[in-house]
């Protein structure tokens, strides 16, 4: 049976890891929430964040999180015209054609990294992903702070542009009823447009503490996609709250059933708890009943 | 919001979706398949000499297992392009060039199945040579099996090749040769002990397994051995092959007190576990990973953290077997890339599987597996002889990580290095 000790270091890890979910769902949230898009691109995002990152580290000597400032922006501005030339123009034709179109830029951007990049497992290196220090008796590694305080300051950040800033009202007016806001004089496409770029600008950080923390290589955004729909359905579709609190919730769950019944289990604990909570709630923690 | 005015838009965007679909297939297309030798007709058992002959090729080019998969593309091929420069293979009396066709599996038994499936009734393939690691390549052998297509590969440890068809009276065309599991995982042990290490531990050894198909195998391989060499064991409970949070395993490790970890997983698992044990400050003195610690990009995506670890091994070019060297150099030289272990096992499947269909002289299938049966020579992995189960133990090597490069550290009598002790 699992100490009190035990206990601690699964809630710390948890949360390390919880953080860094929540980056990764940050961006599915926010595209879903307002455009009603399921981007199957995002986990691609990631690992082309993720890339950039590995890079610039490679070729100019970049520290990651460092590097990650210029590839975050790089991420979103590739993204943009992909979503405002290619997704804008079907988005009234209902919700398959924007779907499909998310899917094969997802299988165009694997094919292009395994052409690119080799199909080789790569990680980002960098002193403090394998430092630690010590904390009520229990070792706590550095990348999981790391993971954390990013995820609290973007989610935070993402939050005060969502509601105090004019973009964040265009984009609040958008996600309520996009024709209403269009009639309003919001430019329901350029927000789309800037949602989408952020959304994959926030998956190039994602991408970054992926490599940092773990490692990557062409397929790896799949799996962190699926992750990513987790923790949206855990803490509710739109919501920049619920999001960092699913992410939180997940990692830490996943962690004390890890720390309890075993690895094996982790993936299925979470899943259990996904499925308990739609059960119950079917909106998520932080969704609005009735709204998407 | 409003549809007039879109058609236009919508057409063109329609367009861009399928330009889009149409380059992803093509970069499947690109990335799945790849030919060497001109086509022509091919073989198929007719008594008429046919122009190609097809040999099929699975490999796991993308996904987990992707590094192995670039190393046997190469080796495959070379093979196949040193025959050709001969004049091919003989077939029904006169030389006849050969040609491969590849399909990446993705790293997934499904796909591996499928695609020998594909290369047998679409490409009219003779013969399948298969992908490294059970998980993929008893798939690709069960496949090839059903069909009655001679079939064979390297880089499935013998135990989890032969339990397939054990109940079943076993492998009718399918052949493997490679490292005997029982060896594999009995090196390490036995090196620790030989080398005097074992004394300086606490001999306390925690085993870790993922659960693909040969954890089982490798559990109680090493199971035994603890038992057989003093060491006390403690066992982990097996994690899923594409975990990547080892939080908990690497908290019971620790409790553990082991002074010799050994585990067996993937490279993007073995990747992370080894990240995560640094920053857990979880340090063995002893690290022995089996199976993806034995790529280069390992050694690339950790740098100085790969340093000490030690893997099971079974082939460099610094191995005593004729050709060794040179195809290392070769390999070097052609694709300036480091070395991958599974080159020398792949290009030997290639000789062995082309020397029988010029043994066989035809393309009939039962006489290329009978000529496969009854070879018996030295190879650029050692010497190579099936035996009834249609399997042929090549000798397993220790090597280790020292500066990111892997350095033979036993047995003795080939060794190239000192063994690194204790983990830096």
């Amino acid at each position: 049976m699992p100490s009190g000790s035990d206990l601690l270091n699964a809630v710390i890890t948890g949360l390390g890891i919880g953080g860094l979910f929540a980056v990764v769902a940050l961006g599915l949230s926010l595209v879903f929430g307002v455009m009603r898009l399921m981007n199957l691109a995002h986990g691609e995002f990631i690992v082309l964040g993720a890339y950039l990152v590995y890079f610039l580290g490679h070729w100019i000597g970049l520290d990651p999180l460092v590097a990650m400032l210029i590839a975050a922006p790089a991420v979103a501005l590739l993204a943009y015209p992909l979503q405002h030339y290619g997704l804008s123009p079907v988005m009234s034709r209902g919700a398959e054609a924007p779907l499909l179109i998310t899917f094969g830029v997802s299988v165009v951007l694997q094919n292009l990294f395994v052409i690119g990049f080799k199909p080789d497992v790569r990680s980002l290196d960098a002193s403090y992903a394998q430092a630690g220090f010590n904390m009520l008796g229990q070792h706590v590694p550095v990348i999981y702070v790391v993971c954390l305080v990013i995820a609290v300051a973007l989610l935070a950040g993402t939050h005060l542009l969502v509601t105090r800033t004019g973009f964040g009202r265009g984009l609040r007016a958008s996600s309520e009823d996009a024709v209403a806001a269009e009639v309003m004089g919001v430019n329901v496409k350029r927000v789309y447009s800037l949602t989408y770029a952020f959304a994959a600008g926030s998956a190039a950080i994602a991408g970054t503490l992926v490599g940092l923390t773990f490692s990557f290589a062409p397929s790896t955004g799949t799996a962190y996609l699926v992750t990513g729909f987790a923790v949206v359905v855990l803490g509710g579709v739109g919501s920049v709250k619920g999001t960092l609190i699913g992410g939180l919730l997940l990692g830490v769950i996943e962690s004390i059933g890890a720390t309890f019944i075993g690895d094996g289990w982790r993936v299925f604990i979470g899943c259990m708890v996904v499925l308990i909570v739609l059960s119950v709630r079917p909106q998520g923690l932080f969704g609005r009943a009735g709204g998407a | 919001m409003k549809a007039s005015g879109r058609g236009r838009g919508v057409s063109l965007a329609l367009l861009l979706v399928l330009a889009a679909v149409l380059v992803a297939g093509l970069a499947i297309a690109g990335c799945g398949s790849s030919g060497s030798a001109a086509s022509g007709g091919s073989g198929g058992g007719s008594s008429s000499a046919p122009t190609t002959v097809v040999i099929g090729v699975d490999a796991s080019m993308s996904g987990p297992l992707a590094g192995f998969g670039a190393y046997e593309k190469w080796a495959i091929n070379a093979a196949v392009s040193d025959q050709n420069a001969k004049g091919g293979v003989t077939v029904n009396g006169k030389p006849v060039q050969v040609k491969v066709v590849l399909y990446d599996d993705k790293s997934d038994g499904n796909v591996a199945a499928s695609n020998v499936d594909t290369l047998i009734t679409k490409d009219k393939a003779i013969a399948i040579v298969g992908p490294i690691v059970p998980t993929v390549g008893n798939p690709a052998a069960l496949a090839a099996e059903r069909r009655g297509v001679p079939y064979i590969e390297s880089g499935n440890p013998l135990e989890p090749f032969i339990g397939v068809k054990a109940k079943s009276g076993g492998w009718k065309y399918a052949f493997d040769f490679f490292v005997s599991g029982v060896n594999l995982a009995d090196s390490t042990f036995s090196m620790l002990s030989e080398y005097g290490i074992k004394a300086k531990t606490n001999s306390v050894v925690a085993t870790v397994v993922d659960n693909s198909s040969d954890g089982p195998v490798f559990d109680a391989l090493w199971t035994a051995n603890a038992k057989k060499y003093g060491w006390k064991q403690v066992k982990m409970p097996p994690y899923p092959s594409n975990a990547t949070e080892f939080g908990s395993l690497i908290n019971k490790l620790k409790q553990s007190g082991a002074d010799y970890v050994v585990a067996l997983g993937d490279t993007p698992t073995l990747i992370a576990l080894r990240k995560q044990m640094d920053a857990a400050g979880y340090k063995p003195k002893i690290m022995d990973f089996a199976r993806g610690a034995q790529l280069q990009q390992f050694a690339d995506a950790l740098g100085p953290l790969s340093d000490g670890i030690i893997i099971d091994s079974y082939w460099t070019p610094d191995v005593p077997y004729p050709g060794a060297a040179e195809l290392g150099a070769r390999f070097t030289k052609e694709t300036g890339q480091s070395m991958g272990q599974m080159v020398g096992p792949a290009y030997a499947t290639g000789q062995i599987l082309l020397n029988a269909i010029n043994a066989a002289g035809s393309t009939e299938s039962q006489k290329i597996v009978d000529a496969i049966a009854a070879t018996n020579g030295d190879f650029v992995c050692g010497p190579v002889k099936f035996d009834a189960n249609h399997t042929s133990t090549i000798p397993s090597l220790l090597t280790q990580w020292q500066n990111q490069k892997s350095v033979i550290i036993w047995p003795k009598d080939v060794a190239k290095g000192q063994v690194i002790f204790p983990l830096p």
